[in-house]
């Protein structure tokens, strides 16, 4: 058997050689973005928008019964395509992904319920807030806990690669965190116990309140949660565009429309407008 | 208990079915394509082959499949320029299934007696014609029930790429618990469309096996 397959060695790493050499032609051209330019003329020429959104965050972005993508950001999103005159491609996201993906040229920005941070900052840019949401705590009724004091040295539940594990800490650092995949499972913790509380965005916990008579919301957020939306360094000509974009959705009402539609309710606060700084 | 979550949201359970299974069936082929080769450079009586084959298949089936999806997914943008999720995981897949497969195709040319090799040049083959019509198809006949097997293994391991946000049938199934917070029911009826096909095919391997032994001679009924 041995000389056999020593005469048949030469085809074998022929034949594995030919394999790996076709395996990059799997990749796409999202990224061929020269050195220079502005993602917005790559978005324009293209007649895409590709943006990385959340699929799994209700009320911000979702899918429907009809296997649709629908929410407030899939929306806004829509409203950028429009504003650009392109069409609107969604790529699915999560906390951990849309980084990389925005780094790689997968995507042209993220709009993923994302707050900007001094260390995210360091791999890519932000736009000022469209939205502003509200880290809050979620605790079982007669749970003792009245304010994000109350958690020191008991189980906060958090989900992983969201910023919601420092916002706890900043004004606790004595809490204990739990970290989960996804938000339903954080939910039947804090339904059986095993976490005393669990902390991300207002707007998610109030649905987790509403649907459940045990649950109950703690009072007003402890900390601001500005939604902005991710672009790549050095690119100003791109973040200066979604920037006026959104202080357009502000000063047309649509933010506050959206807000009516998915969230439900009217908007209780104002992001400032001052078109006038990028008409000069 | 209301199963009507899943009717209601059957059409994009349906769509995530549908990327489980094209990611099953290519990362199969594709195992098997390129596993096929590394078997032979593993088998190879040539050091240059069998060592850095042994030392791949041996890695990599010594990572967890998660680990190599997450470190592909980051290592391909910087070999080829950005890729869709998707192709990463499926590039991770078949990289993780090359190196079962291969150990398969090597445990079936083993499979066969050297005899079968000799016989053949005694008739005047060359190698190549002994590997292709006798050698391999009575090896591949012999490796049906490991790679049934390991088609069920795989079919339940795709599920792991939701962590890189493909949605396949287990990411559109919490896609749709994170809107309707029914985990029981959703869940449930995930565990059954993966169960059910795979229990098919192990009692289909196994009587398939049963048949062979009884045609060897060597069933003993249990």
């Amino acid at each position: 058997m041995n000389t056999f397959f020593k005469k048949y060695a030469s085809a074998t790493a022929l034949a594995l050689g030919l394999v790996a050499a076709a395996l990059p032609s799997l990749s796409t051209d999202a990224a061929a973005q020269g050195p220079g330019e502005s993602t917005l003329d790559v978005v324009k020429e293209r007649g895409t928008l590709i943006a990385g959104a959340r699929n799994d965050f209700p009320p911000a972005g979702y899918i429907d019964r009809n296997g649709e993508w629908v929410g407030f950001e899939i929306d806004f999103a829509k409203y950028i395509a429009d504003k650009l005159g392109v069409k609107l491609e969604l790529i699915p996201v999560t906390s951990r992904t849309r980084i990389p993906m925005l780094v790689n040229g997968n995507v042209d920005m993220i709009i993923a319920v994302m707050n900007p941070t001094v260390e995210r900052g360091k791999v890519i840019d932000f736009t000022d807030p469209y939205f502003l949401g509200g880290q809050a705590l979620l605790v079982e009724k007669g749970s003792g806990i009245n304010s994000i004091a109350d958690v020191g040295g008991k189980k906060v539940g958090t989900v992983q690669g969201s910023n919601d594990a420092k916002g706890v800490l900043a004004f606790q650092p004595d809490a204990e965190l739990v970290y989960f995949q996804e938000y339903p499972q954080a939910l039947l913790a804090l339904k059986q116990g095993r976490i005393d509380a669990m902390s991300t965005t207002d707007l998610t916990l109030r649905k987790f309140a509403d649907a459940d008579d045990s649950l109950v919301l703690v009072g007003p957020p402890f900390k601001p949660d500005p939604w902005v939306l991710g672009v790549r360094h050095d690119d100003s000509e791109w973040r200066l565009f979604l920037q006026k974009t959104i202080m357009d959705a502000w000063s047309d009402g649509t933010i506050r429309d959206l807000y009516a539609k998915h969230m439900g309710g009217t908007i209780n606060f104002e992001i400032p407008v001052w078109p006038e700084y990028y008409s000069k | 208990m209301n199963f009507s979550v899943i009717t209601d949201n059957l059409y994009f359970l349906s769509t995530g079915l549908w990327t489980t299974v094209h990611l099953t069936v290519f990362t199969l082929i594709g195992g098997l394509l390129l596993g096929t080769p590394l078997a032979l450079a593993r088998a190879s009586g040539h050091r240059v082959l069998r060592l850095p084959a042994l030392l791949l298949i041996e890695t990599i089936r010594g990572i967890p499949v998660l680990m190599l999806i997450f470190w592909i997914y980051f290592l391909l943008p910087h070999l080829v320029g950005a890729v869709p999720a998707y192709t990463a995981g499926l590039v991770a897949l078949i990289v993780f299934n090359t190196a079962y497969s291969a150990e398969i195709v090597r445990a079936g040319i083993n499979s066969i007696d050297h005899g079968n090799v000799e016989a053949g040049r005694a008739t005047g083959l060359n190698l190549v014609q002994i590997l292709r019509h006798i050698v391999l198809p009575q090896a591949f006949a012999n490796m049906t029930p490991a790679l049934m097997s390991q088609a069920v293994m795989v079919y339940k391991t795709t599920s792991v790429v939701f962590v890189i946000g493909i949605v396949d049938l287990f990411r559109a199934a919490t896609i749709v618990n994170n809107r309707e917070f029914k985990p029981i029911e959703i869940f449930a009826f995930v565990a059954l469309v993966y169960f059910i096909p795979c229990t098919i095919v192990s009692r289909y391997t196994r009587r398939i096996e049963i048949k062979r032994m009884i045609r060897h001679g060597t069933f003993q009924k249990a």
